[in-house]
């Protein structure tokens, strides 16, 4: 009997679902300027290739590390701990009201100088000078030094040299970027291309009200932002969160659609209708109708006014949310129920990493919002957790796998760009290196 | 039982479930539903659902700033009601499917 499989057009239980648009160019692929051919995924498991994006894209490009929130007041500071760059930075507020972000270690021999308890936990809190722990060495908060213990037994000490090394640091809508380079070969403003910079209108200094969940994910970096920059996997990966006792459809496995795709330099977006999008599929559940409160956030948020003329920038007209992927791995989600989402996945080698998310509402005036807001984090967690165990699973096996010739849809064009940006990124560092005479090696 | 109620009374016939549930911690309360069987998870799930209206009403006039320990304590047990809704509704398991153990543990939480 001869073979008919189905790789063409839709199954008559895929037809109830929404299909969009697609731009001039033909498709959002070509759009973008990518090819549509299949794709290697080396990047995400060759030890090689990490050793080079660890200089190539970690170490030349703006990295966000926190809230201005995290340091209210003067002398506010916390600690971010990039071991993978071999990298402990501390931000602090200093009492000119500048961000500053520095080396984390003492002038004197080197020892960490702001920590608690564990040296590789990260911390944060308040004071007038930083004390090393070791010999009692203080800064001040401008990173110069401020007192050495028993000075007379030593030798020139010249203040000028015994200030705490300086990390570039700048802050866009409330978010603190650091950048490792000795000189930082543009502004974050400029990094950020204009548009992305636009998104400062959005009221994010209201949402103060934060749930942070972290994990250590055995997957690569970029593994798991594929797994939000496409929508084609939620049928399948996420069919269980639909309500079953809803009326039926007529399908389980309605495809989702993402109607607008845009990208700006190496960063890409997408905006969807959020709880307006894809209509036809099942997902409100019990709970969500009780608590008044979804995946997409709570139904009645306290209004927060205008969300600013940075968000849907391709002019979506039933817009919902935008989800804003900032090269190299942070991300935005700005929702139009007045809330947001940040994702962190900062590598810890080639197969793990370190996934931070947090959200932010605007603090609630009573009981029922609270938990409304509650409700969308659990929910929003059950979600992360499922897409977290097809992360861990894809990296073991695309790395025990001969084929290294795998298949994007249209749909899946954010996934091809960023690899496709990491990988020419990596190749030009490779370039650079081999130029100066060095073999392609890590540093 | 215990000898203080940890709810407030127009929400005593809770009171077999508070010791369990009524708990600070969001990881707590999540680390509760992974600890327990399905066929306590459905005996809360049933009790707290059928007051679910009234305690959010009830929950809907008190600022969570200023609310007495046996609000918060409501509020806490509504919840362990969300975190194990999933359980309930959706997955019928206290794990989430698939995740081979994944765990996201939170490290910032308002308060209450």
């Amino acid at each position: 009997m001869q073979k008919r499989p189905h790789v063409q057009g839709y199954t008559p239980g895929e037809r109830a679902l929404d299909v969009f648009e697609k731009p001039e160019a033909g498709s959002w692929t070509e759009a973008f300027g990518l090819p549509t051919t299949p794709v290697s995924l080396r990047d995400i498991h060759d030890p090689g290739f990490f050793e080079l994006e660890k200089e190539a894209v970690f170490r030349r490009s703006w990295l966000y590390v926190g809230r201005v929130e995290r340091l209210p007041r003067r002398g506010s500071y916390f600690t971010k701990e990039l071991p993978f760059l071999g990298v402990s930075a501390l931000i602090v507020r200093g009492l000119d009201d500048h961000i500053r972000a520095f080396h984390n270690a003492c002038s004197h021999r080197g020892n960490k100088l702001v920590w608690s308890d564990d040296p590789d936990r990260e911390t944060a809190g308040s004071c007038r000078q930083f004390a090393c722990k070791y010999h009692g060495w203080r800064f001040d908060l401008e990173g110069d030094v401020a007192y050495v213990h028993n000075a007379p037994e030593f030798f020139d000490l010249d203040p000028a040299e015994l200030a705490l090394p300086r990390i570039h640091c700048e802050v866009w809508a409330g978010f603190v970027f650091i950048n490792l380079l000795d000189e930082p070969r543009e502004t974050l403003r400029e990094f950020l291309t204009p548009t992305v910079e636009r998104l400062e209108d959005f009221p994010f200094e209201r949402m103060t009200e934060a749930w942070v969940c972290e994990g250590v994910v055995k997957a690569n970096w970029k593994v798991f932002i594929d797994a939000y920059q496409e929508l084609y996997h939620v049928p399948y990966v996420h069919s269980k969160m639909n309500d079953p006792k809803a009326q039926a459809t007529g399908s389980d496995k309605v495809p989702f659609m993402v109607p607008r795709f845009l990208r700006f330099g190496r960063h890409r977006m997408y905006s969807s209708g959020g709880p307006t999008a894809n209509s036809e599929v099942r997902s409100s559940r019990p709970l969500d109708a009780l608590f008044r409160s979804s995946l997409y956030g709570p139904i009645d948020p306290p209004d927060v006014g205008p969300l600013g003329e940075g968000i849907n920038p391709g002019r979506l007209e039933r817009w919902g949310l935008d989800n804003w992927m900032l090269y190299p791995n942070f991300t935005i989600q700005v929702w139009g129920l007045g809330w947001y989402t940040v994702y962190e996945h900062w590598p810890i080698d080639v197969d793990s990493h370190r996934f931070i998310l947090s959200m932010y509402f605007v603090p609630p005036r009573n009981g029922f919002e609270r938990l409304s807001q509650e409700h969308t984090v659990n929910t929003v967690r059950e979600f992360v957790l499922q897409d977290y165990g097809s992360c861990q699973t894809l990296q073991q096996a695309v790395s025990r796998n001969p084929r290294d010739r795998y298949f994007l849809n249209d749909q899946e064009v954010l996934v091809r760009h960023l690899h496709h940006c990491v990988v020419e990124d990596v190749e030009r560092y490779r370039r650079e290196r081999a130029q100066e005479g060095g073999a392609g090696d890590a540093r | 039982m215990r000898d203080e109620p940890m709810l407030p009374e127009a929400f005593s016939d809770l009171e077999p479930f508070a010791a369990s549930w009524c708990l600070s911690d969001a990881n707590a309360r999540y680390e509760q539903r992974l600890a327990s069987s399905m066929t306590a998870l459905q005996a809360f799930y049933d009790a707290v659902g059928a007051r679910a209206d009234a305690i959010l009403r009830h929950l809907a006039t008190r600022d969570p700033q200023a609310m007495d320990d046996a609000d918060r304590n409501l509020l806490w047990l509504m919840g362990s009601f969300s975190t194990v809704g999933f359980a309930v509704d959706v997955f019928k398991q206290p794990e989430v499917p698939d995740t081979g153990g994944a765990s996201m543990p939170w490290t910032t939480t308002p308060w209450p």
